[in-house]
């Protein structure tokens, strides 16, 4: 470890990747050790320690650039990290909303005015500073949170003060300021949040467009199906390495909205906007349903994203079985309904099961 | 963060929270340059919004605007007229149904059919007048001689009627929303023609209406054009700190004790309070 040789990897790796190499590294020392320990592998003594140097050099680097984990133990405290910051933000939050809603009325209304729009400020101020001085990013990103909902809160609380007309805009705004902060200081949860936000103005906007008042919004699914069919897209457009998980937050959210929509859709025709009857609209959106749920599963296995084919397996299932209660529920006695649904659960497990020992054989031949 | 990315975003984070707050400010400012009507309001069109059970967790206080629309119906011995304050349907013309472009009834098709328009409100004008002489006129006729009734029965009705009357005179909203459009030029011909005092206030302000419940049903016939007005677009307006002395310390009831509020409706016609008494 004292002399560190520089390292230099040929391409800027975002966190999953340093991870991922990091653990290489890891499991090429543990099975050079056991090698080592059975005797069939000597390496000179001056080519071990050339490659044990590079290694340190490069875990230390990793290490310090990405605050990877470089233990078990360390990454199971970084997941409690994870829980713990989120639920910290969440309170924090929330501890905000009611610390304003406690005291505003003390306040003259320039006072008042002067909190809310500095609060966001101050706050941003705070994360970027957290930032600096904070490797592992957990107390920037709180902080991150917390501005995202004073920024929130200055808006609601303007409007209410100044009794302004309520506007689906607010959502974009919200959203606006979600995304700045989610790329500035790489927050996947302000990205989910954000979105949602967008999902919100847009379908909002589309109601406003089709007649019916912006709150109303969420009751017509189909207002959503083209707003996350964009966002679905936006990785495959922009490359977003730099940020670890985004790709997979606006993939899987985006499915997520889009699934919920159609199964919605699927099974209360009377909620669409197609001129046709409502046995027909039901059918379409169960067939739209089937195919892109496991069209979802093919994408997920062919760019190795498990959360895509998670979630694409969950809604495969779930219309799956809400037609199986459509037609079996009413006149199948209940255990043999039931038997059914396991039976096609063990048959989908065969299906796993096999596809998965056929992937195994290629990556042995491969090996 | 010295990538210049980084720096850029920080910028840009600034900017819309500066912006967006400028813009705010600015339509604030605009709205309340110019007051385009003021109501002398009492407790009679003011309440304490429910607060379902935060009030211990605000300290901001609230009034909020009661309204009705005006009742085409005789007055009548039902004990539902004694809740026709809470209504809140009115018949449009034609012109004024046809601006909202709802879509045809279909069968088996989910419409709530709610949007943005635009509504006549009046305050102690015409409408109120009608409803008050109305209540005059029915207490008149429960105190003419009715030999079918019994004695006891005919004083009931009269109880009744004198409490309607004393509710028209000294309780009820004289706040009305007496027409509504999708666009507001619509409603101007009708505030030009419509009778005025020098007591009486018209203002045309933003609303959410949706369209009468029997319109796709078959009792469609009865109202064809009727539309239920859901909420003013801003029915709840903020007590500024230096005016909630006038308030009283509970959230509750509030129409037991005397208020005087000035409200404003601006360019934008939002309103504000600008006094409490």
């Amino acid at each position: 470890m004292d002399e560190k040789k520089s390292v230099t990897t040929t391409t800027p790796l975002n966190k999953t990747q340093a991870q991922a190499r990091a653990d290489q590294v890891l499991a090429f020392r543990a099975e050079q050790q056991l090698l080592a320990e059975q005797g069939l592998l000597s390496l000179p003594d001056d080519q071990a320690s050339n490659i044990r140097d590079y290694h340190n050099g490069l875990l230390q680097q990793l290490q310090q650039g990405l605050n990877i984990d470089l233990s078990d133990q360390a990454r199971h405290l970084s997941l409690g990290m994870q829980i713990v910051s989120f639920l910290g933000a969440t309170a924090l939050a929330a501890s905000l909303f009611f610390l304003f809603f406690q005291y505003w009325g003390y306040f003259s209304t320039l006072s008042q005015v002067a909190l809310l729009v500095a609060a966001p400020l101050l706050t941003l101020a705070l994360a970027v500073w957290l930032q600096r001085i904070d490797d592992s990013g957990y107390y920037a990103k709180l902080a991150a949170l917390v501005s995202f909902t004073a920024w929130v809160l200055n808006i609601i609380m303007l409007g209410s003060i100044f009794n302004i007309t309520p506007s689906p805009n607010a959502f974009a705004i919200f959203a606006l300021y979600g995304f700045v902060l989610a790329y500035l200081l790489h927050v996947r949860l302000l990205l989910a949040a954000a979105m949602l936000c967008s999902f919100m103005f847009i379908g909002a906007q589309f109601g406003s467009w089709m007649g019916s008042y912006w709150v109303n919004a969420g009751e017509y699914p189909e207002h959503f199906l083209l707003a996350s069919a964009l966002f679905f897209l936006v990785p495959l457009l922009f490359n977003s390495q730099r940020f670890d998980g985004f790709a997979a937050i606006y993939q899987t959210l985006s499915a997520v909205v889009f699934f919920i929509a159609v199964l919605v859709l699927a099974n209360w025709g009377r909620a669409s906007y197609l001129p046709w009857s409502t046995g027909l609209i039901e059918g379409v959106y169960q067939v739209v349903g089937f195919a892109a749920s496991a069209l979802l599963v093919l994408y997920g296995m062919r760019t190795h994203a498990s959360k895509l084919m998670l979630t694409g397996n969950v809604f495969f299932a779930l219309f799956l079985y809400t037609k199986f209660f459509d037609w079996w529920w009413d006149w199948l006695p209940k255990y043999v309904f039931f038997l059914l649904i396991g039976l096609t659960a063990i048959l989908a497990l065969t299906m796993f099961n096999r596809f998965r020992a056929t992937q195994q054989s290629k990556a042995g031949q491969h090996g | 963060m010295a990538n210049p990315i980084s720096k850029k975003l920080v910028w840009f984070a600034v900017a819309v929270v500066v912006l967006v707050n400028g813009v705010t400010f600015g339509k604030v400012f605009i709205n309340r340059s110019a007051t385009k009507a003021e109501l002398a309001l009492s407790e009679r069109e003011l309440r304490v919004p429910y607060q379902y059970g935060f009030a211990g967790e605000n300290s901001g206080r609230r009034l909020s605007l009661k309204w009705t629309t005006p009742n085409p119906e005789p007055i009548s011995d039902e004990w539902q007229y004694q809740y026709r304050h809470t209504s809140r349907n009115i018949a449009l013309s034609e012109l004024h149904f046809a601006s909202f472009q709802f879509a045809p009834c279909q069968q088996q098709r989910f419409r709530r059919q709610q949007q943005n328009a635009w509504v006549l409100l009046e305050f102690n004008g015409q409408s109120y007048f009608d409803y008050k002489a109305n209540a005059e006129r029915y207490y008149a006729l429960m105190h003419q001689a009715n030999p079918e009734l019994t004695a006891e029965v005919q004083l009931e009705q009269q109880q009744r009627a004198a409490q309607l009357m004393q509710t028209a005179n000294e309780q009820a909203t004289r706040l009305y929303v007496i027409d509504a459009a999708a666009r507001p030029e619509l409603l101007q011909t009708v505030l030009a023609s419509r009778p005025a005092t020098a007591d009486s206030r018209l203002l045309i302000v933003p609303a959410v209406i949706q369209v009468g419940y029997s319109r796709c049903t078959d009792a469609k016939q009865l109202n064809p054009t009727e539309i239920i007005v859901s909420r003013l677009a801003v029915e709840s307006l903020y007590v500024p700190k230096h005016l909630t002395q006038a308030l009283p310390d509970n959230n509750g009831d509030m129409e037991s004790e005397p208020l005087r509020a000035t409200i404003h409706y601006g360019k934008l016609h939002e309103p504000w309070i600008s006094s409490l008494e």
